[in-house]
This record gives C-alpha cells, sequence and structure tokens, in this order.
C-alpha cells in the first residue's frame, strides 16, 4: 500500500473510504503474494546475487572491486534491504526519502557514481536472470530509480 | 495492518522481517476479503443500525437520552462517528491507529460530559444489533473494535 493511502486512510476521521482508496487497497492486496515473494527471494538470496553482479562487474571494474568488495557487498545489502521493505509496502515515497538520505550522505561524498551505477547495472542483469518475471520487474523498477538518481548526483 | 507495516518498515532497519513479523502481515492479507464484504455491509446497513440502536436504547435505558434538548441529534452524530471509524479500522485491521487517532481524544470528550455510563450502553446495544447484520463469522471480525469503543469510552476513569 502506498503512503499515501496509509496517510489517507489514518486521516480518514470519521468517514468511510472513496471507492478510489478502496480500489487502491485491493490492488495491494492483489499484488501482495509477489510482494512477499519478492522480498522472500531477496532475504535469502541478495547476498548471492550481489556476489553474481560484483563477478560481472569485475570484468570491466577489476581493480575497484577488489580494493573495495566489502564496502560495495555492505553498500548494496542496504539498497537491497531497502528496496525489498519499499516492495512489500509498496512505498516508493518512503525509498525516495531513505535513498536520497542515504545518497546525499555517503554516495556522493566519495565520487564513485559511475562504478557504482554500473555495479546496480549488473545487479539487474542477475536480478533479470535469477528471479521469475514478476519478481525482476518489481526489484529492477526500484533498482532503476536508485541508478538515475545516482548519476544525476542527487540534485 | 497499518500499524504493523510501519512497524514492520521501522523495526526491521538494518535487518529483513522474521516469519513471525511477515505471517502478521500474510494473515491479514488472507482474511481481507471477509473484511471487505463486513465492511460493505457496515456501510450499507448504517442507518437501520443506528436507528435500531437507537430505539433499543429509548425503550429499555430512556436515562441516556434524558438531559439536554438537543442530547438525540448529538448521540446520532457521535454514533455515527464512531460507528465508520469502527467500519474502517474493522477493514484495516488497526485497533492502534483508531485509538491513537480518535479514541483517546473522544475518550476525553465523553468523560468532559460524563457520558461514559451512555457510551457503555450505545455499544453494547450495538454489538447485539450488528449479529442481527452480520453473520456469526462477521460479527467475529467486529466484536473486538466494538468492546475497544466500550473499553475506551464506556469506562470511568
Amino acid at each position: 500500500m502506498n503512503i499515501t493511502l496509509e496517510q489517507s486512510i489514518q486521516n480518514a476521521d470519521g468517514r468511510y473510504l472513496t471507492d478510489s482508496e478502496l480500489d487502491t487497497l485491493h490492488v495491494y492486496i492483489k499484488t501482495y503474494e509477489a510482494r512477499l515473494k519478492t522480498y522472500t527471494l531477496l532475504q535469502e538470496k541478495s547476498g548471492e546475487y550481489i556476489l553474481l553482479a560484483l563477478q560481472k562487474l569485475a570484468k570491466t571494474d577489476a581493480q575497484t572491486v577488489q580494493q573495495h568488495k566489502d564496502k560495495c557487498i555492505r553498500d548494496m545489502d542496504y539498497v537491497v534491504r531497502s528496496i525489498a521493505i519499499a516492495i512489500l509496502r509498496d512505498d516508493e515515497e518512503g525509498f525516495r526519502q531513505e535513498l536520497l538520505l542515504w545518497m546525499q550522505n555517503i554516495m556522493v561524498a566519495l565520487h564513485k557514481e559511475q562504478q557504482s551505477s554500473r555495479a546496480y547495472r549488473m545487479l539487474q542483469e542477475v536480478v533479470t536472470q535469477e528471479m521469475p518475471k514478476e519478481c525482476s520487474d518489481l526489484v529492477n523498477h526500484y533498482l532503476d530509480e536508485f541508478t538515475k538518481a545516482l548519476l544525476a548526483g542527487v540534485a | 495492518m497499518l500499524s504493523q507495516l510501519q512497524k514492520l518498515s521501522i523495526e526491521t532497519e538494518g535487518r529483513y522481517a522474521t516469519d513471525d513479523e511477515l505471517a502478521i502481515i500474510t494473515e491479514y492479507m488472507q482474511a481481507f476479503h471477509a473484511r471487505v464484504e463486513v465492511y460493505e455491509a457496515l456501510v450499507k446497513a448504517e442507518g437501520k443500525i443506528i436507528q435500531e440502536v437507537f430505539e433499543t436504547i429509548e425503550a429499555k435505558h430512556p436515562e441516556v437520552f434524558r438531559g439536554s434538548k438537543n442530547l438525540k441529534d448529538k448521540w446520532k452524530t457521535d454514533t455515527i462517528r464512531v460507528l465508520r471509524y469502527t467500519a474502517v479500522a474493522m477493514l484495516m485491521n488497526d485497533p492502534k491507529t483508531v485509538r491513537e487517532r480518535f479514541l483517546a481524544w473522544f475518550q476525553t470528550v465523553m468523560r468532559a460530559f460524563s457520558a461514559q455510563a451512555s457510551c457503555d450502553i450505545t455499544y453494547r446495544v450495538m454489538e447485539s444489533v450488528m449479529a442481527r447484520h452480520l453473520t456469526a463469522e462477521g460479527m467475529a471480525l467486529v466484536q473486538p473494535f466494538l468492546e475497544l469503543n466500550r473499553q475506551v469510552l464506556g469506562q470511568s476513569s
């Protein structure tokens, strides 16, 4: 359920839900199974996906991967976990807020946007290969958002 | 459920959710359609429920409406409001939100008017009236929220 719906329901103040609010709720319930499946898969296998992505990245950025592997894994794990909870809750806005804060604090300061974005592109390839389509579509949507924001330098 | 989802985000900071944490949400999703049916039945029957509760109270507990001239109108406005909150809270299975966003404040108002006894009667009668409009399964979903209303609004401090 997206954050707007959450807020409008919580602030409903003694009225019934509108048809549009009920429809959004129905859509969320309908897509919940795929969301939960995606969350559970990321929970179980994201470590493996991240390693596969870094192996792919090593073909073009071997030195970076060698020098910063642990940090890459830690950061990517954080991003993937944020994506997982955002997918489960259907909370793009929450993800954006968290991502902006995180990138402003860490990523941009390190000036590694190009390599980082390549790493996340590799992760998208792995996700596409390894996850069922209904799950990879959800994850890649968020990874798209993330890499775009990364390259835009969070203007 | 909204509170559970928000709690999940906050409490799983830095980790994934446990099976138990996820099970609470999944359970809700599985029972969602039953909740929607009850919600829609309540929306549809609101007028009748309020009228039947009103008539029962007037017949069996006339003291509730003794006092100021517009007490009956005020009672209706308040009771409709509580019923709507109850329906939404049942749909979302979210006692925490209704308690924090509405009942805590409304309790203060009811106490200021010394209306606890009237609330206690109203939500007891409402339960018996609703049982005539809902199935036993539907009643089982609403009952905890009616009980919450009665406990928060109907008890003296």
